[in-house]
């Protein structure tokens, strides 16, 4: 992986135990840099997790993707579950997802979602969810494939057409997203080990480059397992504010606002940026296609 | 996929081990007896549920998620009142809940099953009291289950899943969102 050439602003993890919330006055908002490299043909998508809370932080990370989608045009958002907190009913919806990215769904940018805990299983057939009634699928945008699955359900069946399904994909950059991290470092959950023990060996053995999962309510970057890179983005509305453990396989974590994160495949590179809804970014890097370098 | 058959293999070979002799010299397996008439149970439930769903539209994706929880709604209501009198047992028989808690009882005694309590432990635990034909409160998480468990449970319709709740093992309708049977403590 490497570091981009633009500095980020230091990042509260981790050592912040003590200090106490901002109050929204101390808050200090930041310039929005992007530092993606905007290749032609790339495949530029946002991820968020744990947004539906219809709280006023889901709203200002909405409206600060809205800004970043003008000057970075993403196609699509993936949606990393507990998409709708609490109640179900259509003011739910409209207040918990609708309006808070009325700016990006109006532009045109479409949404996949996984289902999380606090999700109802039937929002697979809410239209702008995007999961045509399934609750694992996969889409397919130039050289990506991307594979959503249910990980409050990860029966049998699902394990079989996940390795079916990533077995038969011939796609550059293979990415999974789904609720329950396989590895984190947060206190609340932490990691799902069975979830691990069962699903991991069939990411490791197709060729999986990067996992996207939420759940906790933090951002981290987990060093690489085995040739696998884990995201953890648990934190587009909801915060768990000082939940990260200091240790030692989070590459970067940051557990003080909310977050959300810009991708980028771009040929033999993934290029990230998580920012936070203050504008700042809190980590940033690019990703080599290890497969693609064994081939070369 | 060695690993499903593996389990699979332990879980039918658990069966066999419950066979018996019975009067008349005839060897039966009991278990397997048991496994039968649940799924025989299961598809009468189906059975029973596509006639409620009879004459509803199929459900399709949609931008109104108020249809959507209508028809979640109205699938649950016809299946109430085509079972009103459905009570806990009716499918979770007494012989299959005992098989049931054997296997799970067999599932916790494994070296798997530090990750499955743990599992269990970080998917937001509740606990609430339910019924038989209650819709899932929809402001409530719903518990997700531990991949080893599932692989060590007979396998469902479609239309049916389990779920846990506190310590119940749940049958929910997942389309109707309906709770259809329990086993009250099943889960350590």
């Amino acid at each position: 992986m490497r570091n981009l050439t633009v500095s980020t602003v230091a990042l509260s993890v981790l050592l912040t135990a003590c200090s106490p919330p901002p109050t929204t006055a101390q808050t200090q908002t930041y310039a929005l840099k992007l530092q993606l490299p905007e290749k032609p043909k790339a495949v530029r998508f946002a991820v968020i997790g744990d947004t539906g809370t219809g709280g006023k932080e889901q709203y200002e990370v909405g409206a600060l993707m809205a800004e970043a989608h003008q000057t970075f045009p993403f196609d699509f958002v993936l949606m990393l579950g507990d998409n709708i907190y609490g109640g179900k009913t259509p003011e739910d919806f409209k207040r918990k997802f609708e309006d808070p990215y009325k700016v990006l769904l109006d532009s045109g940018v479409k949404f996949y979602a996984s289902l999380g805990n606090h999700d109802d299983p039937n929002e697979r057939y809410y239209k702008p969810f995007n999961m045509n009634g399934q609750r694992y699928y996969t889409i397919k945008k130039g050289d990506v494939e991307f594979f959503a699955l249910d990980s409050t359900y990860f029966d049998p069946q699902q394990m079989e057409w996940l390795q079916k399904e990533l077995s038969a994909s011939g796609a550059k950059w293979k990415i999974c997203f789904f609720h329950h991290p396989l590895y984190s470092d947060a206190r609340y959950h932490g990691p799902d080990t069975d979830l691990r023990r069962r699903m991991e060996p069939i990411l490791q053995k197709n060729g999986v480059n990067i996992v996207l999962s939420g759940h906790e309510h933090v951002y981290e970057r987990i060093k690489p397992q085995g040739s696998i890179y884990y995201f953890v983005l648990g934190s587009a509305g909801q915060l768990r504010r000082h939940d990260l453990r200091r240790a030692a396989n989070v590459a970067k974590g940051f557990d003080t606002d909310r977050t959300f994160m810009l991708m980028e495949a771009a040929d033999d590179d993934l290029y990230f940026q998580t920012i936070s809804r203050t504008g700042e970014t809190v980590d940033s890097g690019a990703i080599e296609n290890q497969k693609l370098k064994r081939v070369q | 996929m060695s690993r499903i058959i593996q389990n699979k293999a332990v879980f039918y070979a658990s069966l066999l081990a419950c066979s018996v002799t019975i009067a008349f010299g005839q060897r039966v397996n009991i278990g397997a007896q048991h496994i039968a008439g649940f799924q025989q149970r299961l598809a009468a439930y189906v059975k029973l549920r596509n006639e409620a769903a009879a004459g509803m539209p199929r459900q399709k994706p949609t931008d109104s998620s108020g249809k959507m929880s209508n028809q979640e709604r109205e699938l649950a209501q016809r299946i109430r009142s085509l079972r009103p009198s459905a009570r806990r047992g009716d499918i979770f028989t007494p012989e299959i809940s005992a098989e049931f808690l054997r296997l799970i009882r067999l599932a916790w005694r494994n070296p798997d099953a530090a990750q499955m309590r743990r599992s269990l432990a970080r998917a937001e635990p509740v606990s609430i009291t339910i019924h038989i034909n209650d819709a899932y409160p929809a402001s409530i998480p719903l518990q997700s289950m531990p991949p080893t468990l599932l692989q060590n449970l007979p396998s469902l319709p479609k239309e049916l899943e389990y779920r846990v709740i506190g310590h119940n093992l749940v049958l929910r309708d997942a389309r109707a969102n309906l709770i259809v049977d329990f086993i009250e403590r099943a889960i350590p």
